[in-house]
């Protein structure tokens, strides 16, 4: 480990500026910088399927849904689970289909963009995510459709 | 301990930094995962050559068949990551470089130069071959920049030479969205994506046997995934 550490810390002095163009390539996970901060992330449980139709709850999602998952019609909220993390923190709940879903507010970094980590039936991401963005995660099965989580995380004032 | 968690000990087991009981569990486990000996003997190999290549004082080291070494190992690997198939579970990325990047490579590389027994040679070999690989160095940055953005066309990620192949396994599929970056820290994929885009991320974890394929409205060919 400590050759490892040597060698990069080596590479990149001898790199010199190139270094900056790693972070920005996404080679590198730039570090988070802001902190103290507090996030409002909002998760949505929804079940989609291919046939039904949308759930009333999910009106203010349905256009979107229907526009990222293609083939699916019905999709019926589950659950909504709304939590205020300060940063490292964590929180959990466990799914319809049995899985165990954590998702942890990371921090923010230099850009303002919020890092959310996901984990759930063996997927582990992180997720940067401008204030108030929304993304989805999906694609594990659940009866006759599917598990579609739906990520909001804003900073919170 | 299967074939995944022993790949990440490999190069302490190669080196013999492991203690008794995880190089036992190492050993008895490689038995059964052919391209992980395939790797160790890859190791190895690599380990030979870095200790042949730089065994001379520096001034008189024969840089010649560094540079050919290390692209041909790149290349080596490049094709390699062409040619596997699809190992698990449909966690896949679409992306034009689902391998690890030039700069990754590299860096694993002189990661065998510290581990000869005259660092000093080493480090001047190392400051050389930098020099080097630079131009190569800056030519991978700048399509690493491109490569990961979604692949607009069928779905799967593309190589240099036309051919298609899926993500490996642990590759996060992301759709649609305008993904800006994917970078790996450890074991996690970090995907930045522009939400302002009309079509939102969706991370896909499909899992083979679940009855779940990619929603499509091209006929990628993502099903059984």
């Amino acid at each position: 480990m400590f050759k490892t550490f040597i060698t990069v810390a080596l590479t990149v002095g001898l790199l010199g500026a190139p270094g900056a163009v790693l972070a920005s390539d996404g080679g590198e996970l730039t570090a988070v910088t802001m902190a103290g901060a507090r996030a409002d992330i909002d998760v949505v449980v929804i079940h989609a399927t291919k046939a039904g139709a949308v759930d009333p709850a999910l009106a203010g999602l349905a256009n979107t849904l229907k526009r990222a998952f293609k083939g699916y019609v019905g999709f019926q909220k589950l659950d909504e689970q709304r939590a205020a993390l300060d940063e490292g923190a964590s929180h959990k709940l466990t799914l319809a289909n049995g899985s165990e879903l954590a998702y942890k507010f990371v921090g923010t970094d230099a850009e303002g963009f919020l890092q959310v980590h996901i984990e759930v039936g063996g997927l582990r991401s992180t997720v940067r995510v401008k204030d108030g963005g929304t993304f989805f995660q999906a694609g594990r099965g659940y009866q006759d459709g599917m598990i579609v989580l739906a990520f909001r995380a804003k900073l919170a004032r | 301990m299967n074939c995944n968690q022993v790949k990440e000990l490999l190069m302490p087991f190669h080196d013999g930094e492991l203690d008794p009981t995880a190089a036992a569990e190492v050993e008895a486990t490689l038995a059964g995962c052919p391209e992980l000996q395939s790797e160790l003997a890859e190791l190895s190999l690599i380990h030979a050559f870095a200790a042949d290549a730089f065994a001379a004082t520096a001034p008189e080291v024969d840089l010649s068949g560094v540079y050919g070494g290390v692209m041909a190992r790149i290349a080596a690997e490049d094709a390699e990551a062409a040619a596997s198939p699809a190992m698990i579970e449909g966690v896949r990325v679409q992306r034009e470089d689902a391998g690890p990047g030039l700069v990754e490579r590299i860096g694993a590389w002189f990661n065998e130069l510290f581990r000869l027994q005259r660092p000093l040679t080493a480090l001047v070999a190392a400051a050389a071959v930098i020099a080097l690989v630079a131009g190569v160095w800056f030519t991978g940055s700048q399509s690493n920049s491109d490569g990961d953005k979604v692949d607009g066309g069928d779905g799967f990620a593309t190589i240099d030479n036309g051919a298609k192949r899926r993500g490996r396994e642990g590759e996060v599929a992301v759709k649609n969205a305008r993904v800006e970056a994917i970078a790996s820290k450890g074991e996690v994929k970090v995907i930045t994506f522009d939400d302002s885009d009309d079509e939102p991320l969706v991370l896909w974890h499909v899992v083979e046997g679940e009855g779940v394929s990619m929603p499509d409205g091209n006929s990628n060919g993502t099903k059984g995934l």
